[in-house]
């Protein structure tokens, strides 16, 4: 059902684009072969690239720039084709350069005796949450002995919410903040029987995640969960067990923040994020940042998207940078 | 492919039209298509709904604030005729063209076999209750209303047959949804557990379904027991399946019967609007493949498999014959 979601939905994406050329006295053609738009405004003209999405048959999903055959929903249009840059290639990367220039990051060990906190273990290069381990409560994780993979590291385990910040150059523009999905417990019911009352149905979940985050609460999936006690099902960024609006309504809760500091912290790291991509790609560019929003309001930064899909909101700052006047000649 | 998704949509008319060497133009604002070939050209409405589990609802040719699903492109304007928005005006088409349907009791008291009720001119809830064994109907239904019809309850697949001018082009088949015991957990939460959304299950549906096989929402259905919850085609409780099944029933009786049904229900539309019109056909197979049809919906969700036969129909393109051989297969 992610085709009806209101950031997948392709519909409410034509209609945000529509208001915005409203806005500019533009107007816009789409090729229906590739979905690309172009778009004429103010003596300009400018393509936007269609990126859709997919369930391949090897399981996940997956992102394509052309309008397959098997594509299902719509990811979004940006002016160009692809960009990527090295800190969106790596997580490591990127928190390394987050750190030194001010920008609040989970800590990061190499080894195993070295941690400091309840970690996770991820990779540097991965995509769409996949190759996660986790959590491990740090003095198991100091105890194991675990020798990381190539690749790998340990990162500290933040309790929060899930944020995912769109960037258009160093502008925060849409913000996403999605609770940790927990259950509670009854005294009767075991806790994969709780997972299994929130999951999304006809789809199994990985077991495998769901053990280990219960392991590290003490809990066990075929183990009663006493009354009252609440757990914490999932960390990732919308997996199974975030709960289905019956509306599928616009999620973008930006100008909620629009007085707080986290919107300052937002737009300060923005230049930050910004400055790191190379100047050969830096303008015009539309990338999302994943961060947990901790028990302090502070948002503390995981990884940089360069290939995102495109929430509908982002098209009205988009299309006024890419159509912006041209500052008055020099007399 | 998602029958309501605008990317397959799209997908499927611009592969349609090019294989036809026919052009198309998507306007922006209005998400309406012109197609045209060298002599001529067709403005095609987009169809846009709300979702609801049940199957789209609140239809309208402009996106609206609650739109969230695609329903497809259709050939302006949208066509009805009575067969396909008055049950009793179906049932009476189909008594007077020999197709199999239901039965149908016009008193309560004459129900003497499980029934399910319905309304007579299906509104946007698309009311169904059932089934019922005679004599237990509850109360609360008993009222006696002109815009309800009692109807003889077949058990069976669900299936709905996607025609355009007459000529079979998709079929789904749905079983009914149903739950599965573990023997530690009650109805109410196996059922929750099959549904995207609490917010979305039909509970009155569910609980009809479980007092006809002697169940109910609070009790603990034993480890393996099967319970159907709902009779419906289209609800929340409906685990995802194939959306074309046509070319498995193909060499069936099932088939051999929507074949038979597509020009009879056809000529249901009035001469002067017939052409040119989408129409679906619901029914039950029963053990014994039969049909029994329950209901024909003309014009409103266009399937997105059907754009190659519109887009022939419009430009009087022939559609190809079979080979022989293949035919033969």
């Amino acid at each position: 059902m992610l085709w009806m979601t209101y950031h997948c939905n392709w519909f409410i994406h034509f209609e945000a684009v529509s208001k915005c050329l409203a806005q500019l006295a533009g107007r816009a053609t789409c090729n229906m072969e590739t979905g690309a738009l172009e778009i004429r405004a103010r003596g300009r003209k400018v393509e936007l690239f269609a990126q859709f999405g997919l369930f391949p048959p090897t399981g996940g999903i997956a992102y394509a720039q052309a309008l397959l055959d098997n594509a299902l929903f719509f990811i979004g249009w940006r002016p160009y084709r692809s960009r990527v840059w090295p800190l969106s290639f790596d997580k490591r990367s990127f928190k390394a350069f987050c750190s030194a220039n001010g920008v609040a990051v989970p800590r990061l060990w190499m080894r195993s005796e070295d941690v400091e906190a309840d970690v996770l273990v991820k990779r540097g290069v991965s995509s769409f949450s996949e190759g996660i381990s986790g959590p491990y409560a740090v003095a198991a994780a100091k105890s194991s002995g675990r020798v990381l993979a190539q690749g790998e590291f340990f990162e500290e385990f933040i309790h929060g919410d899930i944020i995912k910040v769109w960037y258009w150059n160093a502008a925060p523009v849409c913000l996403e903040v999605l609770p940790m999905p927990t259950v509670i417990g009854d005294g009767t019911h075991t806790l994969r029987q709780l997972i299994r009352g929130i999951k999304i149905p006809h789809i199994d979940c990985d077991w495998q995640a769901c053990q280990a985050i219960a392991e590290y609460q003490g809990l066990t999936l075929d183990g009663v969960v006493p009354q009252g006690q609440r757990a914490v099902v999932e960390f990732r960024y919308q997996s199974l067990l975030h709960p289905v609006n019956s509306e599928f309504p616009n999620t973008n809760v930006l100008a909620k923040f629009a007085t707080t500091p986290l919107m300052e912290q937002l737009r300060s790291s923005g230049e930050v994020f910004w400055r790191g991509i190379p100047e050969a790609v830096r303008q015009d560019t539309l990338y999302t940042v994943d961060g947990i929003l901790d028990r302090t309001g502070t948002a503390r930064f995981l990884e940089i998207n360069s290939n995102p899909a495109a929430h509908p909101d982002v098209y009205q700052p988009m299309l006024q940078g890419l159509f912006a006047e041209a500052p008055a000649c020099p007399q | 492919m998602s029958t309501m998704s605008l990317v397959t949509h799209l997908r499927r008319l611009t592969v349609s039209a090019k294989a036809l060497g026919l052009h198309t133009q998507l306007d922006v604002a209005s998400l309406r298509v012109e197609v045209s070939g060298t002599d001529r050209y067709f403005e095609l409405e987009p169809e846009f709904a709300t979702f609801d589990p049940r199957g789209p609802r609140e239809f309208s040719h402009r996106m609206l604030p609650k739109s969230r699903v695609f329903t497809g492109w259709r050939h302006a304007p949208r066509k009805s005729c009575a067969v396909s928005s008055d049950k009793r005006a179906f049932m009476a088409f189909c008594a007077r063209n020999d197709v199999r349907t239901p039965r149908a009791f016009a008193r309560f008291s004459e129900a003497n076999t499980n029934v399910v009720i319905k309304q007579v001119v299906p509104g946007d809830r698309g009311l169904i209750r059932g089934p019922f064994a005679p004599g237990r109907i509850p109360a609360d239904c008993l009222r006696p209303s002109a815009d309800l019809i009692l109807q003889e309850f077949v058990a069976g697949h669900m299936l709905e047959a996607w025609y355009w001018d007459g000529r079979l082009f998709a079929v789904e088949i749905h079983n009914r949804p149903h739950i599965v015991g573990d023997g530690i957990t009650r109805v109410r939460e196996l059922i929750a557990c099959n549904s995207l959304n609490p917010d979305w299950i039909d509970w009155v549906a569910a609980e009809d379904a479980l007092r006809f096989q002697g169940a109910s929402l609070d009790m603990v259905l034993a480890s393996g027991r099967e319970l159907a919850v709902d009779l419906r085609f289209a609800s929340a409780l409906q685990p995802p399946q194939p959306e074309n099944v046509l070319n498995t029933v193909i060499g069936t009786p099932v088939h051999e019967q929507l074949l038979q049904a597509g020009p009879v229900f056809f000529s249901a539309i009035a001469q002067p609007i017939r052409r040119h019109t989408q129409f679906v056909l619901g029914a039950i197979i029963d053990s014994q493949q039969r049909l029994w049809f329950t209901d024909m919906t003309t014009d409103l969700r266009i399937h997105p498999e059907g754009y190659d036969l519109m887009l022939r129909g419009l430009f009087g393109i022939p559609v190809p014959v079979p080979a022989p051989a293949a035919m033969a297969s």
